[in-house]
């Protein structure tokens, strides 16, 4: 009884002074964090302009929220050049966002992301955004008066778009996932400043980590179909058909699924199912007999099928592989062949990649 | 009830000796070890660990449940009997410890950056001690207890389903760089466990269908190692894994609930639970082999000493590093004495068989 | 273990002892016992030279009055053996014997050197009333009262077979205090009966007032926070108890039954699962494990959070706790035991008070001082509910005793979260179970239908299922006779 007395003892004063308490008001939780190319002085300022914005806690502020910024080499160096502008202990475990501008993504931002991943406070649905134009520091600085928290407004923003729409609502994981599975390359959001608000300016483009181009949010809608199964979005397309004249329909896209087919390295073909329904169409044609239907059917095909064969060709130009057809080609081949042959920069540039659609339209909504 | 373990708590007690902590690496430790699809490596080491428990399987019959150490005494005199004694004492006493202090160490990176995790080893051992004093039969039933508790987290990895794609599994296999014997060890390590159910023989109820339950426990180990290592394959893909230290930690910071946002300190914290059976069962042997050597080692504080003092005698080692290049000392001679330890008390039993036959 | 170890030891003074020999049955011998009991009652006829000692507080005066008193006055001194034979009175040859005797509530009449003894014991009792600690929606109402008989009466009422055996047993050196062993021939395993007999018959103590205290004194392990015996007022419970195999210990001045052996599920089943439909009572029972998980470990992960895992909570969560806690001039740990303290300072004093001055202080204490207690921040807001739900779970469970081990138990798992986050919580939480999990009730495993693993009876355990699926009599209880249900399908 003793012995145990003694344990029970030794276990309460062992416990004073054991762990590392991170008493949940004393911090400040970097919700999200910009890192912006410095252009003017880097040599000695450093390269980086690091921007991190805190919701504010205290009742009694005036601001709901904490924005600071620094210059630093590295990326230590700016965590603790920005502690010493806060009352607060700055911690990353509810980081939820991070920003690169334009310039820094061309030179590449794996290390930051890999730096990112590394800390295990750091969870892995962090956002990552590319800023087109001006830089994030400029972004989380601004003060959007019907978003009195900006960094939240932004997650919210990406988050609804990448669940509602064509946006493709990368993570620390994804990203850093298909930048190191070979055969396919990162892809991101890229939001600018407007006035008194933030848009999304479609998808950011990479060939490993360094930015190379942009997609419109437009061609966005014919990438998500090829990148990944679809299904329950809210996104439509008008196009104005052929033959007739002011004859215009809405297209509600409801569901896709790309299949892939790999002939040889060079040669491949995507066969890509879509169904959706009919939402406005201003023709005289009855839409429930099986004639009209059809060659309005095949008239999607083909504006898709064209739409889609442009978005492809466009990456080809830009020797970025974000679809992930090199994935499928190294599952078709042997894997010493796909070692040797440096498939994303001598064939794919050239590969001739063809897309067939094929469209179903299940419902022409209340209009007959 | 019978002071007897029962055949559903021997199985049980085998899949939670086996899995712990390398179940954090495993993913990894395949591809490093087996190159693309590695997963179907583990099959092969399992088939290995079946051979094994067969073998171990037959000394049970053979002997009738006859305690293996009282064997050994009948056949070896007390100057092998006594040096062998002591190296296994120090062996399973020193891999309690080091499953222990590695559990300690993936804590430490992940929940308690800044705190000692000799500190933190110091409060699981407590517990090591505490559940030691209770007897077997008393671990066997907290086993099944830490069963329930813990299963439900393989739930879990359903979760990473819907960023899980069949491409990034590829069709080759085993491709890349292997290195199959070093890294093989250590998956195969992570099976080993089974081999303490030779010390338990005296304890289990007599019943044909032991046999059957050891190796469901192994095959169930099988089990939750391949689901884990495909799961994560198609999750993050051969490339990305073979950079992350633990593909499953990693792999449970993904899981989002509404109203929590990560669950990864939880159900690390919660797997303290599954690896305390391990340590306890590995000291437990030591423990039990040194009873036979001296009999003070039964007194409450005998087994607080002798836990400690291996607790002491890694104090010093403060990076994994270098508790991995110490580990490495321990995991062959273990498999060896896995498959050996069975062999020779075969050959005592045939030999004794013999014997009692020409007297007859 | 408690008993059996510790050589007999003499804790009673020389003079009481003296209880044990055999003294001719003089009535100086007894005046003697009872010199200095003033209110024992002395009437001497002249006419016959008879004289009765009783105690008024004991007997049955009516009773008294009709059988004996009255008459004794107008028989002849040589009938009174004949009448005394037709009354049926013992005749005492042990002097201690008439002591006890008149103890029990017997009249003593001497009569010349003869002393005969005539049992007309009746003092008031509490009538059969409904139960205040268990209440039952659904069912018997009836609870037990402090007289032995009426409780053996509630039980003999309904179960009606020879095969109920009751075994008495005396105990307390001082109090003699009658204890009834009940359990049902054929179906209860015998060495189960006969080691709590031992048992009980091993206690050695000056006097036992309750079946609680007595329970105590015949547990596995006496230091464990558990109980090891389930006590219920309810003999609903105790004869459905009794017909799953199990044992029951009644005792004299006890409403209360003790039932043996116990496990860990007892105490999550109320009697009432098995009037309500199935599902709905497996439901409730899911309801009351949930209540004990929220009970052990809501307040301890509110301090885990708050002082290791932020990242764990959804910003908005994260972001309102942050702000109502600015203010909070302690850490959570002091802050969440201050809050616990208070309510468990409101509980006891409710439980101590009168009914309706109960009510006042809960109102005041829940209401007044929670919303002042908020208002000056000395709390957040967040962690009043987080301690009002778990003090509001705690009361779930339908055993009192339990539900008060728990509430215990919890504050370590809090002090653990205080200091190591999850890792003390769990820590915490494997010391808990690994201590459950080692005790035993009558040497059965007290987790028993989980370790050992019995799957069969898990039927019973966490859920309730239906009552054609509960062919076998539980496990645990290792009985004789397993079949309990014999219904067509």
């Amino acid at each position: 009884m003793k012995v145990r007395l003694v344990i029970i003892l030794l276990f309460i004063i062992l416990l004073q002074g054991c762990g590392e308490p991170n008493i949940i008001e004393d911090l400040g939780f970097m919700h999200s964090v910009a890192y912006d190319l410095n252009t003017e002085n880097p040599t000695e300022e450093g390269r980086l302009i690091i921007t991190i914005d805190t919701p504010q806690v205290d009742q009694t502020a005036e601001d709901l929220r904490e924005v600071l910024t620094t210059k630093a080499h590295a990326l230590k160096e700016g965590t603790s050049n920005i502690a010493r502008k806060s009352d607060r202990k700055l911690v990353a475990g509810q980081l939820r966002s991070v920003l690169f501008n334009q310039d820094l993504a061309k030179e590449g931002i794996m290390p930051i992301i890999n730096s990112l991943d590394r800390d295990s406070h750091i969870g892995l649905h962090v956002k990552v955004i590319v800023v087109e134009g001006g830089t994030g520091k400029e972004l989380l600085f601004e003060e959007y008066s019907r978003h009195p928290r900006t960094s939240r407004y932004l997650h919210d923003l990406i988050d609804k778009e990448a669940d509602q729409s064509v946006v493709i609502g990368t993570s620390l994981y994804q990203f850093s996932r298909d930048y190191y599975d070979d055969g396919i390359d990162p892809v991101c959001p890229i939001i600018k400043k407007g006035e008194n608000e933030i848009i999304i300016d479609g998808i950011a483009l990479f060939r490993e980590d360094k930015y190379v181009n942009k997609l419109t949010p437009d061609e966005s809608l014919f990438f998500h179909m090829l990148y990944s199964d679809y299904e329950e979005k809210n996104v439509y397309f008008n196009i104005a058909l052929e033959d007739e004249d002011d004859v215009f329909t809405s297209f509600s896209v409801l569901e896709v699924r790309p299949k892939f087919i790999v002939t040889s390295p060079d040669v491949l073909e995507i066969n890509l199912q879509v169904k959706g329904i009919i939402e406005e169409y201003s023709g005289t044609s009855d839409l429930s007999v099986r004639e009209p239907k059809m060659k309005l059917e095949n008239q999607l095909e083909e504006y898709i099928q064209k739409k889609s064969q442009n978005v492809i060709t466009k990456l080809q130009q830009f020797g970025v592989d974000s679809i992930g057809f090199g994935t499928y080609v190294r599952n078709s081949v042997r894997y010493s062949e796909w070692k040797e042959m440096n498939w994303i920069e001598s064939i794919y540039p050239d590969a001739q990649i063809t897309v067939n659609t094929e469209v179903r339209i299940k419902g022409t909504g209340s209009i007959k | 009830m019978g002071e007897k373990l029962h055949y559903s708590q021997v199985g049980i007690l085998v899949y939670m000796i086996q899995s712990a902590v390398t179940l954090f690496s495993i993913p990894r430790l395949v591809i490093e070890a087996f190159g693309t699809n590695g997963w179907v490596g583990i099959f092969i080491l399992s088939f290995i660990g079946v051979v094994n428990i067969l073998l171990i399987n037959q000394v049970y019959i053979k002997g009738k449940g006859q305690d293996v150490l009282d064997i050994l005494e009948e056949n070896l005199h007390r100057v092998l009997l006594y040096p062998l004694y002591i190296c296994m004492i120090l062996m399973f006493g020193a891999i309690a410890v080091f499953v222990a202090k590695y559990y300690m160490f993936i804590i430490k990176i992940f929940m308690f950056p800044h705190a000692s995790s000799n500190l933190l080893l110091f409060f699981y051992l407590l517990l090591t001690v505490y559940m030691l004093t209770k007897g077997i039969y008393n671990i066997g039933k907290i086993t099944v207890v830490f069963f329930f508790l813990t299963i439900w987290t393989v739930f879990l990895l359903i979760v990473a389903l819907p960023e899980f794609k069949f491409q990034r599994m590829t069709p080759h296999f085993f491709q890349g760089d292997l290195d199959i014997v070093k890294k093989g060890i250590e998956v195969y390590v992570a099976f080993l466990g089974y081999e303490l159910v030779l010390f338990l023989f005296p304890y289990m109820e007599q019943n044909s269908r032991q046999t059957k339950a050891i190796l469901i426990g192994h095959l169930f180990t099988t089990f939750i190692y391949t689901t884990a290592c495909i799961v994560t394959l198609g999750f993050y893909g051969n490339e990305v894994i073979e950079k992350i230290m633990y593909p499953i930690i990693k792999q449970l910071k993904y899981i989002r609930a509404p109203f929590l946002e990560r669950m990864e300190h939880l159900t690390l914290s919660l797997f303290l639970i599954k690896v305390v059976i391990t340590v306890v069962m590995y000291y437990w042997v030591a423990l039990k082999i040194s009873e036979r050597i001296a009999p003070f080692a039964k007194s409450t504080l005998f087994k607080f000493v002798f836990v400690f003092s291996t607790y002491f005698s890694l104090f010093l080692i403060d990076v994994p590093s270098d508790l991995f290049k110490v580990m490495e000392y321990v995991n062959v001679p273990e498999i060896i004495l896995s498959f050996s330890l069975p062999l020779l008390l075969l050959f005592f039993l045939w030999k004794n068989k013999k014997k009692g036959g020409i007297s007859q | 273990m408690f008993f059996g170890k510790k050589k007999k030891k003499r804790f009673l003074s020389k003079r009481m002892v003296k209880e044990n020999e055999t003294i001719t049955p003089t009535k100086e011998s007894v005046i003697k016992a009872f010199s200095g009991s003033e209110d024992l009652q002395r009437y001497f006829y002249q006419s016959n030279g008879v004289e009765v000692f009783y105690f008024p507080s004991l007997v049955d005066e009516v009773k008294l009055d009709e059988q004996v008193l009255t008459i004794v006055g107008k028989k002849n001194a040589e009938d009174i053996p004949t009448w005394l034979k037709s009354l049926q009175t013992t005749e005492a040859l042990d002097g201690n014997q008439i002591v006890q005797d008149i103890l029990k509530g017997s009249v003593a009449i001497f009569l010349e050197n003869k002393v005969y003894t005539y049992n007309v014991f009746g003092p008031e009792f509490r009538t059969i009333e409904k139960s205040e600690l268990e209440s039952v929606i659904v069912g018997s109402h009836d609870a037990f009262v402090e007289n032995v008989n009426t409780n053996l009466s509630l039980i003999r009422r309904s179960i009606k077979t020879p095969n109920l055996k009751v075994v008495k047993v005396q105990v307390g050196e001082i109090t003699k205090t009658e204890v009834l062993i009940l359990y049902i021939d054929g179906i209860a395993k015998m060495e189960i009966v006969n080691q709590l007999k031992k048992r009980i018959q091993l206690i050695e103590i000056d006097g036992v007032l309750d079946v609680n205290e007595m329970a105590q004194l015949i547990d596995d392990s006496p230091n464990s926070l558990f109980p090891q015996f389930h006590v219920s007022e309810l003999p609903s419970d105790a004869i459905s108890k009794l017909l799953s195999g199990k044992i029951a210990v009644l005792m004299e001045g006890s409403p209360s039954a003790l039932t043996a052996p116990a496990d860990f599920f007892e105490f999550i089943r109320s009697p009432e699962d098995y009037n309500q439909r199935w599902i709905v009572a497996s439901s409730l029972r899911l309801l009351r494990v949930l209540a004990i998980l929220i009970t052990l470990t809501f307040t301890a992960i509110y301090v885990s959070v708050l002082t290791f895992h932020y990242e764990m909570i959804p910003e908005d969560l994260l972001i309102t706790i942050a702000e109502s806690r600015n203010r909070v001039p302690f850490t959570p740990i002091v802050e969440a035991l201050l809050l616990e303290l208070l309510i468990e300072l409101l509980r006891e004093a409710g439980a101590r008070l009168p009914t309706k001055v109960g009510q006042t202080i809960g109102i005041v204490g829940g209401i007044v001082i929670g919303q002042a207690i908020v208002a000056a921040g000395l709390t957040s807001n967040i962690l009043i509910i987080v301690v009002a739900s778990s003090a509001i779970a705690s009361f779930a469970l339908p055993s009192y005793t339990m539900s008060n081990s728990i509430r215990i138990v919890r504050f370590s798992m809090i002090i653990a979260a205080g200091f190591l986050g999850f890792f003390g919580m769990v820590i915490s939480m494997a010391f808990i179970i690994v201590h459950i999990t080692s005790l035993s009730s009558l040497r059965t495993p007290y987790l028993i239908p989980i370790a050992p693993l019995y799957l069969q009876d898990w039927k019973d355990t966490l859920i309730r299922g239906p009552l054609f699926s509960l062919k076998k009599r539980p496990v645990a209880n290792q009985t004789y006779n397993k079949t309990r249900v014999r219904m067509r399908k």
